[in-house]
């Protein structure tokens, strides 16, 4: 588990510093979708881990 | 106040406690379709869109109206402590009743939704939504992904029976009937079973030799309370032996007689157990044996297909064969190797495969959510938009800051007109947003109109027209934006002799914003600021700060800080501070000074480190030099850094630091300056703090 978390995190990370207003102004469509993607994985694991 | 039906009054800071209190009573009586309900309803608190957010001490705030009346509610902070309360009842609280069961999941669903705000996943959508994504391509999107993850799902569940089938077929089945009885066990069960009763067998051993010591004991003692004190004993190691001789029968190993275990603990069948209780181990150590071996030959009986649908190598192989050895060591190692062999066929089966089910199946909850936030995005952009108005002139002219259409050139530089020679207008390829309020386009860096400068006579603010002139700026008539020259500078408007064209001013002071000026006239840059002292924070200084303000809980501390971080205290504290000081700053106008960055957790030595490197420092540096006549080389660079020096230490003791008296008289050395009127000019005259020993931590560094 501790290997999983350690990935979780950095991706959390890089995912967050993507996110800004700027950032994402000159990402593709294509990328914005697959951040979008990222973040529903992310999310999920952090459900699991969560409860 | 009813769960089913909350009003934004019952979340207010005077009535959560009683909130709190109905949502515990709520759940510890399982009645999850109520805590549902409350989830849901604040969660259309949280999404709904035009509710306007505060920040107050670092806490989200939200204005919710609801029941008639508006209340500013910490919604952050409710959203933390429902979280908790859930998480507490799914590790504490079971559940039995499939129904209950599948309410709580229920529940558990709707907490979801509080993730999105740990994520810019609005400012994602936003941005979809900007360049003409629609809600269709959107849901179209996430209908071929979630179809993709169903695709997924079944592939794993194949896998999951097949892999399943395999193990039983070879391994066997375990099968209980309702009582808790074996009617069959796999081998990996009977081999833990048989190890199990073993240890418990040894541990009765020395439970039996404690009690009939107490006994003895107890025979010749004449003092009631040693007497009460044996008793005591001797029951409890009577306790430990009826649960111990429980665990073994229900674990019901082959050939052995159940029997023997029930009140083996009496008098009257104490001395005969005992007897017996070697041999008794020594069936659980045949059984465990017996168990290796018919393993064995089960394995080597399997044919090559058999062996690779579970994964069997050689090598696995070769460990089976070997779990009777003669050689005990050889024996010993091999037993490891096949216990170790059968978890991790076992873990993939019952933990792996289903976890990656779960998992697709999450993803398909949460991207079907998506839709709906894409869409409630989506209202809210148009509802933005439709208070804007577009003001279409016919055929899109372009309109400049005064609101009047520019007239073309050609290339001679002679104005354009038409055939019937009316004038031709530039036209723009987007349409241009119009200030409802003055009529006039919408241009990015507008001035806006000036209110207030401050009187340096007086120090109070006073009206102004204007406040000074500029080299007037180009804007691109195709984006509506300032020029800009390949090295980023905007460009410049040229007179017929080739000197820059004048257009006023408007600095940004107002009657509410008067620190800003002097902000603005230090060179302040907020976001460079910010971004400092994020840099000098690491994660885990972060979470240590964010815990000791109680802000977040410990999943969102542990992943996403830097996302909390921006509702810390420290941050915004430091940020007023260090505001404070570049107005002193301006107001004295002492640029080589520079409060330090950060104070709260690290030592000094970093302190000024970091506040050496900074931007702002370099900025500064080069304000200096200008004001020497634009000759950076002429800089007392070294008097900066040790006036940087001096500002943390006079900082540390602003905050109360311990600073020994070496230090003080170190810097009064430096700078030849006494001890009082360094701490005089930057603490606002307060007493100098009584000289105390030095408190340093554990990196040598002084502790503030």
């Amino acid at each position: 588990m501790g290997r999983e978390v350690e990935e979780l995190i950095k991706a959390l990370e890089k995912v967050n510093a993507l996110m800004t207003k700027e950032n994402l102004k000159k990402a593709t469509t294509e990328e914005l979708l697959k951040y979008n993607e990222q973040i529903n994985r992310i999310k999920a694991m952090i459900i699991e881990v969560g409860y | 106040m009813d769960l089913n039906s909350l009003n934004a009054i019952d979340l207010t800071e005077a009535n959560i406690g009683t909130f709190l209190t109905e949502f515990e009573n709520a759940l510890a009586s399982e009645d999850y379709a109520k805590v549902k309900k409350a989830i849901e309803q604040i969660n259309t608190f949280i999404v709904t869109p035009g509710v306007i957010n505060v920040t107050r001490d670092g806490n989200n705030m939200m204005d919710v109206t609801s029941g008639g009346t508006t209340e500013s509610i910490d919604i952050e902070g409710i959203s933390h402590a429902i979280t908790q309360r859930v998480k507490n009842d799914y590790a504490s609280h079971n559940l039995t009743d499939a129904t209950k069961i599948a309410a709580r999941e229920d529940a558990k669903k709707e907490m979801n939704k509080f993730l999105t705000s740990m994520f810019n996943q609005e400012n994602l959508m936003e941005e979809l939504i900007n360049r003409g994504f629609s809600i269709d391509e959107f849901n179209r999107q996430i209908d071929r992904l979630n179809d993709e993850s169903k695709v997924t799902i079944d592939a794993l569940k194949n896998e999951h029976e097949a892999k399943a089938k395999a193990f039983d077929d070879i391994f066997g089945a375990d099968s209980k009937i309702k009582t808790g009885d074996y009617l069959s066990k796999t081998y990996p069960t009977r081999l833990k079973d048989c190890k199990e009763t073993i240890t418990a067998i040894t541990i009765a051993e020395k439970e039996f030799n404690r009690l009939e010591a107490a006994i003895n004991a107890r025979s010749t003692e004449t003092n009631p309370v040693k007497q009460q004190a044996l008793d005591n004993k001797i029951t409890a190691h009577k306790n430990n032996l009826k649960m111990l001789g429980k665990k073994v029968s229900d674990l019901n190993i082959r050939g052995m007689d159940n029997n023997f275990f029930v009140d083996w603990e009496i008098d009257t069948n104490r001395s005969s157990r005992m007897t017996a209780l070697a041999s008794v181990k020594s069936i659980a150590e045949n059984e465990l044996d017996n168990t290796y071996d018919e393993l064995k030959d089960r394995v080597l009986k399997l044919s090559t297909s058999e062996k690779n649908k579970l994964g069997i190598t050689a090598a696995i192989e070769a460990e089976f064969a070997k779990v009777d050895d003669v050689d005990p060591t050889i024996k010993s190692n091999a037993r490891k190797a096949v216990d170790r062999y059968l978890d991790e066929k076992q873990k993939e089966i019952n933990s792996d495969i289903p976890g990656k089910i779960k998992m697709e199946e999450r993803m398909i909850e949460l991207r079907t959510e998506n839709k709906q936030q894409f869409k409630d995005m989506a209202d809210k952009i148009q509802d933005v938009k439709s208070r804007i108005d577009y003001k279409k002139i016919d055929s899109e002219v372009f309109l400049d800051q005064a609101g009047n259409p520019v007239q073309d050139v050609n290339p001679d530089g002679s104005p354009m007109v038409d055939v019937n020679g009316n004038p031709v207008y530039i036209r723009t390829k987007y349409v241009q947003l119009i200030d409802s309020s003055t009529g006039l386009p919408v241009f990015e860096g507008t001035p806006p109109a000036p209110k207030f400068e401050i009187d340096p006579a007086t120090g109070n603010p006073r009206e102004v027209e204007a406040y000074a002139t500029r080299d007037k700026r180009v804007i691109d008539h195709v984006t509506g934006q300032y020029s800009r020259n390949p090295d980023g500078s905007f460009v410049i408007e040229m007179d017929g002799m080739g000197n820059p064209v004048q257009e006023i001013v408007f600095d940004e002071v107002s009657d509410t914003n008067v620190r800003d000026y002097y902000l603005q006239k230090a060179g302040y840059n907020k976001e460079q600021a910010l971004q400092q002292i994020d840099q000098l924070y690491s994660r885990k200084d972060m979470r240590f700060a964010l815990k000791a303000e109680g802000i977040g809980n410990p999943i969102t501390r542990f992943f996403a800080p830097k996302k909390l971080w921006q509702r810390s205290r420290s941050r915004s504290n430091f940020l007023r501070n260090y505001e404070n000081g570049l107005i002193e700053l301006e107001e004295r106008k002492e640029y080589e000074e520079v409060i330090p960055m950060k104070r709260e957790i690290n030592g000094l030595s970093r302190i000024f480190e970091r506040a050496k490197n900074s931007a702002i420092v370099q900025h500064l540096l080069y304000s200096a030099g200008k004001e020497q006549g634009d000759d950076p080389s002429s800089i007392d660079k070294t008097g900066l850094i040790d006036n940087l020096e001096r500002a943390a230490y006079e900082e540390a003791i602003n905050r109360g630091a311990h600073i020994g008296a070496d230090e003080i008289t170190e810097i009064r050395k430096k700078k030849g300056d006494t001890h009082e009127n360094l701490v005089k000019r930057h603490t606002k005259g307060t007493q100098a703090p009584a000289n105390d020993i030095i408190h340093r931590d554990d990196n040598n560094d002084l502790e503030l």
